[in-house]
């Protein structure tokens, strides 16, 4: 039983940091919350399941195609609304208030082209059953591609000079000027690679659950929660946040079930964290 | 007697301790500079007996008072006021609403006052209008009056910025830097107001980059370098001792000229 | 529908929005505090009302109690965010909004979870016909529009209001000038949370049935549009705001019924919304009308005859 709340935990946590990558990072970048992260994991989703759909769809090139979509979508959305709206010096509040009207944008965009019933990707997962433990093949690539996103975006961000230079403007926007960093092109590229991860982990909730337009609002509760959790720009962070949050959310369900209470409760468990964060360790984990 | 007494403050900031252990009074009724070259700890200083910052360890008596503790609102309501380096003035209010906000046990702050107590906070509302207009005729600016803030140029600003904090008649003055940014004609006219104002009672503590705007001025000096006071006299005193000239060899033409 | 009780049930909506909108403007538009949980604290004051007007409890008492507890979760929910940077605010209460709707939502005892709650009309003894009913709600709804929207009248101008601008401002400044920044802040919450129950208070007695899906996160963008096309900083404005959208959100409704589009209109319309809503904020910032000063300070004494003429 434990055993298997363990491998559920990991799986949960793989599927927020992939979520919750783009976000942290465009967050301490652009210094303001990108509401529309939600519906970036909904198209995800979506675009997975134009491959999907058939029964023979292929996964990789599934998750190809969202994290190239995605990540287009999220350039394109940086350079037409956000980046003309840094320019005009606008607040932090009409910021992130652009970002939700962006999110209904998409999201009923996705609702006009693939309607709002509840549809599922027509695959069958091969199950292994290993002892007690249960685990899916959708677990594992899951966890095998969370696994790889982190190890390449640690080697990008220590080795490369463009990362190195991201971490650097994260922790201090004023310095790119200084060292003469194209700031630009950096902000970009983070707005591609962090939405096109929240792409893959839209086909892999859309996957484990099913294809919905608020797929992606349903987990913005904890993609926050990991990104306040594990320092705001924080990638390092954020992995020990995810882990955090996803034994929590799964020992937390046990729990709460064994009480008597709903299992909608789930979402009341990051936001309990995200409030005790705020109230004790404002910074997150880190500092 | 002693209106401000800093005791032994200590401050770091990640590994680089900006005050080891900074001792300082200031005597009621008098001004009293702070110099020190760039870097040297005395805007921080500052900022710690306003609580801005917190100290990592030491004391600050004002008026015989612990408030090492208190909050800034506290220590403003008790007679001290902040005057900012960079003026922080509201942009989208106007000059005149800029230094009313400045105005102590203001009735109509509360939200019972404002509801019920209309017609005694309006006349204390025009009591403050009536000190505001004398402060701004003292400024040269009273034809700004019901302009915004954010449309004065950068030494309106700062003018404003000493102004308010005159505003509630304080016992003491914190200022950084009163004279930056405004032309020099202007900041020793500020200089001559303040010391007239010490004839009532008033007591300033300025931090100054150019220790010679202080001459004529300032009845005692501190010189703080590398987080500690090296030097203390009169200004003449400070300007002629050899310490001063090692400690500013770097910035002598800027310091002294 | 009959067309006239169409258009007095779109005036009580408007009614609804215009008390919603004012007090996101006090908060937002005044002292510049970000909520985006305001719908939570909507269904806090409709779901209040709802539970305790089945005791038999006077209606107003039932809205006042849906207004304090509003306000008392409205301090609670501020509090730990209050102190930090505007995001954690907005990120706290978009999450809380979510919460609340989560535990209606689930909990059935409380007041029937997902099958929504029945609430007693205060008029059904008056045997009134429709259009007289929904007549009577309107006086109601609007006779509250007018009292809350001169206490916030009074209350932003004024020196209460010179504080919560000056917040709103630069809030540390506020601080070194002697005013305790967090006090007026959670004070505004709890005020702002309050206006917004009693709008839910009203909503539940106009329609007679709440459920858990009519509080969406919509609710709280839709006061956010109002807010800023009428005019931040202005009661107004968030007048003529509330109005406005409502009435274009009514009319793409009932041009739906006329105009066969080869798409969902209910998709176009939060399409444009959104659209409409960042061309805002890029091109017209500051709404249709603009703040407006305080207007208690006197002119000046020509008292000394010198005045200096510079």
């Amino acid at each position: 039983m434990t055993g298997q709340i363990l491998v559920n935990s990991l799986v949960t946590a793989s599927l927020y940091l992939l979520a919750a990558t783009g976000l942290t990072l465009t967050f301490g970048l652009s210094r303001f919350p990108n509401f529309a992260y939600a519906e970036f994991v909904t198209a995800g989703a979506f675009i997975g399941f134009l491959i999907l759909q058939n029964p023979d769809g292929n996964i990789l090139t599934a998750l190809l195609l969202s994290f190239f979509g995605v990540g287009l979508i999220s350039m394109l959305s940086y350079s037409v609304v956000f980046r003309p709206l840094v320019a005009r010096s606008t607040n932090l509040i009409y910021l992130m208030i652009s970002s939700i009207a962006l999110g209904y944008v998409l999201r009923h965009t996705i609702g006009e082209i693939w309607g709002w019933r509840t549809q599922s990707y027509q695959q069958l997962w091969q199950v292994y059953q290993i002892g007690d433990l249960r685990i899916t093949f959708l677990w594992i690539i899951m966890f095998v591609t969370a696994l790889c996103a982190g190890i390449i975006l640690h080697l990008f961000l220590t080795r490369s000079r463009l990362g190195k230079a991201i971490r650097a403007i994260a922790n201090n926007p004023d310095l790119a000027a200084v060292t003469g960093i194209n700031k630009q092109k950096i902000i970009l590229l983070t707005w591609f690679f962090g939405a096109g991860l929240a792409g893959t982990a839209g086909v892999f909730r859309a996957a484990a659950t099913r294809v919905v337009p608020m797929l992606g609002w349903d987990i913005l509760l904890p993609m926050f929660a990991v990104t306040v959790l594990g320092g705001i720009g924080n990638f390092y962070g954020l992995i020990v946040a995810a882990l955090i949050l996803g034994f929590a959310e799964n020992f937390g369900v046990v729990f709460l079930t064994g009480i008597g209470l709903s299992n909608e409760y789930r979402m009341a468990i990051a936001f309990v964290i995200l409030i005790v964060i705020l109230v004790f360790r404002p910074k997150g984990l880190a500092r | 007697m002693e209106i401000l007494s800093v005791n032994n403050i200590k401050k770091h900031f990640g590994g680089l301790e900006v005050l080891k252990g900074t001792t300082m009074d200031v005597k009621k009724g008098t001004m009293v500079g702070l110099v020190g070259p760039n870097g040297s700890g005395k805007t921080t200083l500052l900022k710690i007996i306003f609580s801005m910052l917190k100290a990592d360890a030491g004391n600050i008596y004002f008026k015989g008072q612990d408030i090492t503790r208190l909050p800034p609102h506290r220590i403003y309501q008790q007679g001290l006021s902040f005057a900012f380096q960079l003026p922080r003035l509201f942009f989208r209010l106007p000059v005149m609403d800029n230094l009313i906000l400045a105005g102590r046990e203001q009735l109509g702050e509360s939200l019972g006052g404002t509801l019920f107590l209309r017609p005694a906070w309006r006349r204390q509302e025009a009591q403050l209008a009536e000190k505001a207009w004398q402060l701004l005729d003292f400024l040269e600016m009273s034809s700004l009056a019901r302009h915004m803030a954010g449309e004065l140029s950068g030494g309106q600003r700062k003018l404003v910025e000493i102004g308010r904090a005159l505003m509630a008649d304080p016992a003491m003055m914190l200022l950084d830097e009163p004279a930056a940014g405004v032309n020099p004609v202007l900041g020793k006219k500020i200089y001559q107001k303040l010391r007239t104002l010490t004839g009532q009672g008033m007591t300033f503590l300025v931090v100054e980059h150019k220790l010679d705007m202080l001459l004529g001025f300032a009845d005692w000096v501190y010189m703080i370098d590398n987080g500690k006071i090296m030097l203390s006299g009169t200004p003449r005193e400070v300007i002629e001792s050899p310490e001063f000239y090692t400690t500013y060899v770097g910035e002598k033409k800027d310091a002294a000229s | 529908m009959d067309p006239m009780v169409f258009l007095l049930d779109t005036l009580v909506f408007v009614g609804i929005f215009m008390i919603l909108t004012l007090s996101l403007n006090l908060e937002y538009g005044f002292t510049g505090l970000g909520n985006f949980g305001k719908v939570a604290f909507f269904m806090v004051g409709a779901y209040i009302y709802a539970i305790t007007i089945q005791f038999g409890l006077p209606f107003y008492i039932s809205l006042v109690l849906g207004a304090v507890v509003a306000a008392i979760l409205g301090a609670l929910v501020s509090l730990p965010a209050l102190r930090l940077r505007e995001d954690y605010l907005a990120i706290t209460t978009i999450a809380f909004g979510e919460i609340v709707r989560i535990i209606f939502k689930a909990e059935q005892a409380i007041a029937g979870g997902v099958w929504g709650i029945a609430v007693p009309s205060i008029f059904q003894d008056l045997n009134l016909s429709i259009r007289m009913s929904v007549i009577v709600n309107l006086l109601l709804i609007y006779c509250m529009v007018a009292v809350i929207f001169i206490i916030l009248q009074m209350l932003t101008n004024s020196p209460y209001g010179r504080v919560l601008r000056s917040i709103r401002e630069d809030d540390e400044a506020v601080a070194a000038l002697g005013k305790n920044v967090i006090y007026y802040k959670v004070q505004v919450f709890m005020i702002g949370s309050a206006i917004a129950g009693i709008a839910g208070g009203l909503y539940a007695q106009y329609l007679r049935f709440i459920e858990p899906n009519m509080f969406l996160p919509l609710v709280t963008f839709f006061v956010w549009i109002m807010l800023i096309l009428g005019g931040t900083g202005n009661n107004k404005g968030a007048l003529v705001g509330a109005l406005l959208i409502e009435f274009i959100s009514r009319g793409s409704r009932i041009a739906k019924d006329y105009v066969a589009l080869p798409v969902d209109p209910h998709n176009v319309q939060f399409v444009l919304f959104g659209i409409l809503i960042i061309i805002l904020i890029m091109y017209w910032p500051n709404g249709l009308l603009r703040e407006k000063q305080i207007q208690t300070v006197p002119e000046r004494r020509i008292a000394h005859g010198d005045s200096v003429s510079k």
